[in-house]
Formats: C-alpha cells, structure tokens, sequence
C-alpha cells in the first residue's frame, strides 16, 4: 500500500514537473508530423520550395478555420496519400515497423543474459571442480592469484 | 589516346586481378610459393593500371575532353579546377573507379606490409581483395565504363551539380570510399582466417590498425557530408536519416561494435563468432550502400539511379554473404571457444550489452531503411520512413548506449565487487544527478534532454576521473609535473587514453544534438532597412549585393546582425545561379559561437525584399569540435607504438609456430 502510493506519488510529481504548457496550434505543430510532396525527401517543416509554401498554406488555412491536428492530418492524407507522413502510422501492419526493433532488443538482450548466466555457472562448477581436488601448491597458488585478481581493476 | 589508356589500363587491370585471386588460390592449394608471389604481384600491377586510369580520367577532366560522355556529364570549362578533379568520383562511373582504386591501393599496402608476415594468410587475402577488385572493374567495364566516348563531342560540358560544388563535397564522397573500402582488409583476412583455420587472434591483430583507419573514414565521411547539408541545404540541419546517409551510418555503427568486442577476444579469448560475424556484416553493410546508391530504388538525394547496376551489387552481396557465413558455419566448431565468465556484473558482460545496443540502433536503421519497401510489398501501399521513426527508436536505444559508454571503461574485468563499484561510480553519479538537479533548476524541462545532459555528465565525469587517477599515479611514480604526467600517461597508454578521447569527442556531439532540442526558428519578409528579431539577435536587412563569380552569378542580402544594439556583424545569405541549373541554390550565412549558430537562409527574394529564415542552433559548434577531438583520439590510438608492433609481428600463434 506504502510502496504503492510511494509510486503514485513518484508519478504526480513527474508529471508535475515535466508538464508540458497548452499552446495554442501552430503550422510547424501539424507541418512536423509530414515530409514535402515533392520529393525533396525534406520534412515539411523545413522545405523551402514552393510545394513546401503550398502544404503549409493548407494547414495554416485549415488552423485559421479552427480545425485541430487529427482533422488537419486527416485532410492531407486523404488529399496525397499515407507517403507523406513522415512516420509508418502505429496501427496495423506500420505497428511492426516500431515494434521490430525493439523486439530484436529485447530478444538480443534475452539471449546474452542466458549466455552470460551460462558462462557464469560454467566458470563456478569448474571453480568448485578445482577447489574439491586435494589442495596442492598449485592450488593454493591459483587461490591466491584469484584472491589477488578479484582485488586488481 | 588518354581514353585508350583509359580503357586498356581498365581491361588489364580485370584479367590481371582475376589473375591474382586465381594464382593465389592455386599457389595455396599446391603449395608452390612462385604461384603466390605471382598473385602478389599481379595485384600491385592492378594498383598501377588503376593508377594510370585514374589519373587517364583526372587528365581528360582537367584538359576538357568532352569527347568523353564522362567529361561532359560531370564538368564545364568555367567550374573550378578544384570541382573540376572532384568530378572525378561526383559520378557514378567516376566514382567507381576511384573505389577500385582505393581498393587496389590498399590491396598493394597490404602485399607490401605482409611481404614476411602471415604467409599462410596471404594467399587468401589476395585471393578476396582480387576477387572484390575484380568485380567492381568487371561491372565497371560492362555497365559504368568512364571512357565511354560520344559520337560527336559538344564545345562545353553540363558541369558538375552545383550543389556538389562545395568543399564538403570536395571531401566527403573520397573519405566516405576509403571508410568503405578499407573495411575490406579486415574482411580479407577474417575470410583468409576462415578458409585456413587459424582462428585465434592473428588476424584481429593484424587488421586492428586498419579496421580503425576505415571506421574513422566512415565516420569522417559522415562529418564532412553533415557540414555539407548543414551549409549547403538550407534547412538548418545536418543528418536527414536519408536511406543513404542510413547506409554509412550503420556500418560504422557494427564497425564500432567489432572495435570493443575485439578486445574481449584479446583478451579472453572469446566471441570469436561474434566478432567474425560482426566485421562480416560490416563489409556486406558498406557493399549495401553501394547498392542503394546505384540501384535507384529507394528515393534519396544521394542516388546515381542506375537501375541495373544496382542489382549486380545485389548479387554480389548476396554472394559475399553466403560465401562468408557458409564458411563461418563450416568453421563454427573450431570457434566455439570454452566461455567463461566470473560474474554478470563485470566489464566482460557490460561490453556484450554495449554491443547489442550498437548493433539494435544499425538493426534499427536498417529495418527503418528497408520498410518502405516491405509495406509495398506487403500492402501495396507507399509509406515513408522519416526522422520522426528514427528519433524515436534510436534515441532510448542511444541513451542505453551513452549510459554504457560510462560504465564499461571503469567496471572490473571478470567480477566487479562493491568496493569497486563504489570507488570508480560514486563520484561520477553524484555529478551527474546533482548536474540534473542544477539543469532542472536552470529550466532544462525536456524529459530527453535532461536525461541526456545528465548521462553526458556521469560519463565525463568517468572520463575525467580515469585522467585525474592514473595522471595522480604517475605524478606519484615519477615526481613529474601535472601537465608532463598527463601527457605521458596517454602517450605510454595510447589505446586506452585514446580510446577515452574519442568518448570525450562523441560527448561534445551529443552535446549539440541536444542543442537542437532548442532550436529556434522564426521568418520573416523584410523590406530594406527593416529588422526582425529572433531569441537576442536583431537582424537587420539593409540591401541587396551581387556577387561576380568565375561559375556562377550571386545574389546576396546584406544582414547586419546586433545583440542588444551591439553590432556582431554582417551576414551574406544567398542564392547561387550556375548556367545550365534550373534551381537556383541557397548558400547560408552563420555566425558561430560555442554556445550557438545564429542561421539565416534567403529564402526569397523580389524588388521590395527578402523572404529570411533565422535559426538559432543552440551549442553546434560542439559537433565539429567533438569530430576533431574525436579525430585526435584516433591519431593517437593509431600512432605506431613499439610494443604494439612487437606484438603484431610476433603474435601468439606466430610464436608458437617459431617456437
């Protein structure tokens, strides 16, 4: 109950601080999310041509009529197609393209910490192997070199 | 007559490096040591045709041959003499040939180096550095020739695109190609060590020096080519995650895995089929930006748009991988080294999870890059993968990343223990969340920059800690004064204080993607004699000015920027017009500092004004500041060290084997 009331408390005071302010709509709000149409392969944002002046001009027109961003975005992309989102949407099929890397990750990370789990178990049952054998003066000196080792950065 | 040369240098070239693979491979498989001395040779001699092409091409550039298809395409008699030679690799056939070039070049270095070094190796290394020679000749020859000569020669050429003509340009595309091809030695040698069965630490070693020549290439390459955009574009920034820029960028990143999981192989003998997959994957990456680039089939401003050219580099990549891994799989028993590993919290595991974080942003950025045409496949519908997609995934991955580059250097090998933890993290940690606290304080509220700035923090603290304590040993050994103790130590200790320097570089070119979090941005039409401001600056536009230049004619508004009525200076953005150019192009004005870029663009012009676009790119500077440092770090993990040399001519199995 602590812990989790800790955590909501935690919680309220990210938010708090990394509020963002409400603003009011602005182009480069809604020109951010697209690239240009004509195949500069530049973010709208930042196309200086004169299709880039024409999409702005579109989205400004449309914030003027108080439209909001969903509504905007929806416009363009019905007016010249899914290509000029700047990013795979995250629904249906686009949802793989954000998910595969980090399920790559996520996978590469899984197997090294098997790896590592194994090469760890493996290095102790070959330290417990060495230790039962009678102690000879070899081994008390690969003790002390282990001894030492562990103490050496 | 310069175009017979040309030609014939290129033919001789072809047969005499399939000579080389063939006479090394049959020299090895007969045991005739004439045979491989033979391939030897036959490779230096395909350096000296290259040569003789390449300068056969500059010639006809510089002396305007524009019987040449080349010459006219790609130079003018009014372009500069720099831009001029630069034509050289500005186009794809060029540019093809200064690749096969480069590559027999460092074939020769290589023969020359090994002249009495790793004899059982060689006969392979030839054999693949012919064969890759080779096929960039063939494929040269049959779809890219340079000498290809028009029926009727035109009195001038179209010129080089002016957007090329720029000194960034002038040395990007040659880094960017010796970064690539120099990958190709530690391929050689991986495959030559493959194919012999001597698995052990050899080859690593002996390709160490030049695996960080092609990884700092590659990534000097990127560096010239960001200044490029940032000066030359016009939009206020410098990397786009344009498909090709994705393609160097990603061999670079498995290259800079391969660098830190070499050492655990020196020094434990382990991921000997890591590492060999790495500099294999690595090699096919840069083969793959060569693909993008000629085969056209993704839109980038990069493209040469050669459609079946790109797919022989398809083919050929598709060989390379197949070969390469066939082998590796035919040698996994004898690599599969006894792994052991004293404990999960130490430098050994931190290392593997530093890999995995480099390898999933180029996973990341390979998957971004190819997308576009898996959901055409899939869909049939034409999506773009853009810098909102690879912001997002690469910055938490980037983040891991930068946490990891300050752990890794200062945990301990085999067991990190309490005692240690505490000794080498406190102190950084501490700096670090305190330095968070006063930036949050400060005003810095974007959650990725502040973690960002935080981490950039811890980590130079580590840094700055590791020169402190060892520069406080030394002083302590030898009596030496602060300065000379820290100077020794790194120079006694080039690897790793080198190592540590090239951190110290990447930091301060995180610190300025940080500053473009807050960029600022503001346009504006000005008529003459009116100002705008932006964050401080006053920008003044007084008139227009015209510029006379050799190649182009200039058009220039005359800004006069002041800080609180203190005036900084005067400021030149223009519009380039260069005959035979539709578009005009923008040159940028920017006022530097160390805490930002004041950026303005002429974005349009007419008899009452100018259309201006201001940036303030907040702390840029730091970028070309990093890659210098950076640049410094690799001089001197490179600089030739007796004991280091020692160690490469008499490595473990060569020892054994004098032994």
């Amino acid at each position: 109950m602590v812990r989790r009331a800790g955590m909501l408390l935690a919680w309220t005071a990210v938010s708090w601080l990394w509020a963002p302010p409400a603003l009011a709509l602005v182009v480069s709000d809604v020109a951010k999310e697209f690239i240009c149409s004509c195949g500069c392969n530049k973010m709208l944002t930042d196309c200086d041509m004169q299709c880039g002046d024409q999409l702005r001009g579109v989205i400004a027109a449309k914030i003027t009529e108080r439209w909001d961003k969903p509504r905007i975005m929806e416009l363009l992309i019905r007016n010249y197609g899914e290509k000029l989102l700047a990013a795979p949407t995250k629904s249906g099929f686009n949802l793989t393209a954000w998910l595969t890397p980090f399920a790559a990750i996520l996978a590469g990370g899984v197997m090294i910490s098997l790896a590592v789990g194994e090469w760890v178990a493996r290095r102790r049952a070959a330290q417990r192997a060495r230790l039962a054998r009678p102690v000879t003066v070899e081994a008390e000196y690969l003790k002390r070199v282990d001894a030492e080792l562990k103490h050496f950065d | 007559m310069i175009r017979a040369i040309g030609e014939f240098s290129l033919f001789f070239a072809l047969a005499l490096a399939a000579y080389a693979s063939i006479a090394s491979w049959v020299g090895w498989r007969i045991q005739r040591g004439e045979w491989i001395r033979s391939g030897e040779s036959a490779l230096l001699a395909v350096c000296g045709l290259l040569t003789l092409s390449t300068a056969a091409l500059t010639y006809a550039l510089v002396t305007h041959d524009f019987s040449l298809a080349y010459v006219v395409h790609y130079s003018n008699r009014t372009q500069p003499m720099a831009y001029t030679v630069s034509a050289l690799y500005g186009g794809n056939d060029g540019s093809l040939l200064f690749w096969a070039w480069m590559l027999a070049a460092f074939a020769s270095v290589v023969v020359i180096q090994n002249r009495h070094r790793h004899r059982d190796l060689m006969p392979h290394v030839v054999g693949v550095m012919g064969a890759i020679a080779f096929f960039f000749v063939g494929v040269m020859l049959l779809l890219a020739n340079p000498f290809t000569r028009l029926p009727v020669a035109p009195p001038d050429g179209r010129g080089l695109n002016p957007l090329l003509q720029n000194p960034g340009m002038f040395f990007h595309p040659p880094t960017t190609y010796i970064g690539y091809v120099g990958f190709t030695v530690p391929f050689a040698f991986a495959i030559a060590a493959l194919i012999t069965g001597r698995l052990g630490t050899t080859w690593i070693l002996s390709t160490r020096r030049w695996t960080i020549f092609a990884w700092f290439f590659l990534g000097l390459g990127n560096m010239f080519g960001a200044w490029w955009a940032y000066n030359i574009l016009g939009w206020g920034g410098y990397w786009a995650w344009d498909p090709v820029e994705n393609a160097s960028f990603m061999p670079w990143l498995t290259g800079t895995a391969y660098l830190h999981s070499v050492m655990i192989q020196e020094k434990k003998g382990m991921l000997k089929v890591w590492n060999m997959s790495l500099i294999i994957v690595t090699f096919a990456l840069s083969i793959f930006g060569t693909f993008l680039t000629r085969s056209g089939i993704l839109s980038s401003v990069h493209t040469f748009s050669q459609g079946s050219l790109g797919y022989f580099f398809l083919g050929f990549l598709a060989l390379i991988l197949v070969v390469s891994f066939g082998l590796l799989l035919h040698r996994l028993p004898a690599l599969q080294s006894q792994n052991e590993l004293d404990s999960f919290l130490s430098r050994e595991s931190s290392f593997l999870f530093n890999n995995l974080m480099l390898v999933g942003i180029a996973f990341a950025t390979l998957w971004g890059t190819v997308f576009p045409l898996i959901a055409e496949a899939v869909r049939g519908v034409k999506v773009t993968v853009g810098p909102p997609f690879y912001n997002q995934v690469t910055i938490p991955l980037g983040l891991a990343l930068l946490l990891l580059t300050g752990v890794c250097p200062l945990i301990a090998w085999r067991r990190a223990s309490w005692r240690n933890l505490q000794r080498n993290f406190l102190l950084p940690a501490a700096i670090g969340l305190l330095g968070g606290a006063g930036l949050y304080l400060w005003g810095i509220r974007d959650p990725v920059a502040w973690v960002t700035l935080l981490l950039l923090m811890f980590v130079a603290a580590t840094i700055g800690m590791e020169f402190a304590r060892g520069t406080g040993a030394r002083q302590q050994m030898t009596g030496e004064g602060r300065l000379r103790a820290l100077v020794m130590l790194t120079w006694r200790n080039k690897r790793r204080y080198g190592g540590y320097i090239i951190h110290l570089g990447a930091l301060f070119m995180i610190l300025a993607m940080v500053g473009g979090i807050f960029k600022q941005e503001a346009e504006t039409f000005l008529k003459r004699g009116e100002s705008m401001r932006i964050g401080q600056y006053q920008v003044h536009f007084r008139d227009f000015r015209e510029i006379p230049r050799r190649d182009s004619a200039v058009l220039a508004a005359e800004v006069h920027v002041s800080n609180a009525g203190k005036p900084l200076g005067t400021l030149l953005p223009q519009k380039r017009f260069h005959p035979g150019s539709e578009q005009p192009h923008s040159m940028v004005g920017v006022m530097s500092s160390p805490r930002e870029d004041l950026y303005l663009i002429l974005v349009n012009y007419s008899k009452e004004g100018a259309a201006i676009k201001a940036l303030i790119n907040p702390l840029m500077m730091w970028m070309w500041i990093g890659s210098y440092v950076m640049a410094a770090g690799v001089i001197i993990v490179m600089w030739p060290d007796r004991r280091q040399r020692f160690a490469a001519r008499y490595s473990v199995e060569d020892r054994h084997a004098l032994a």
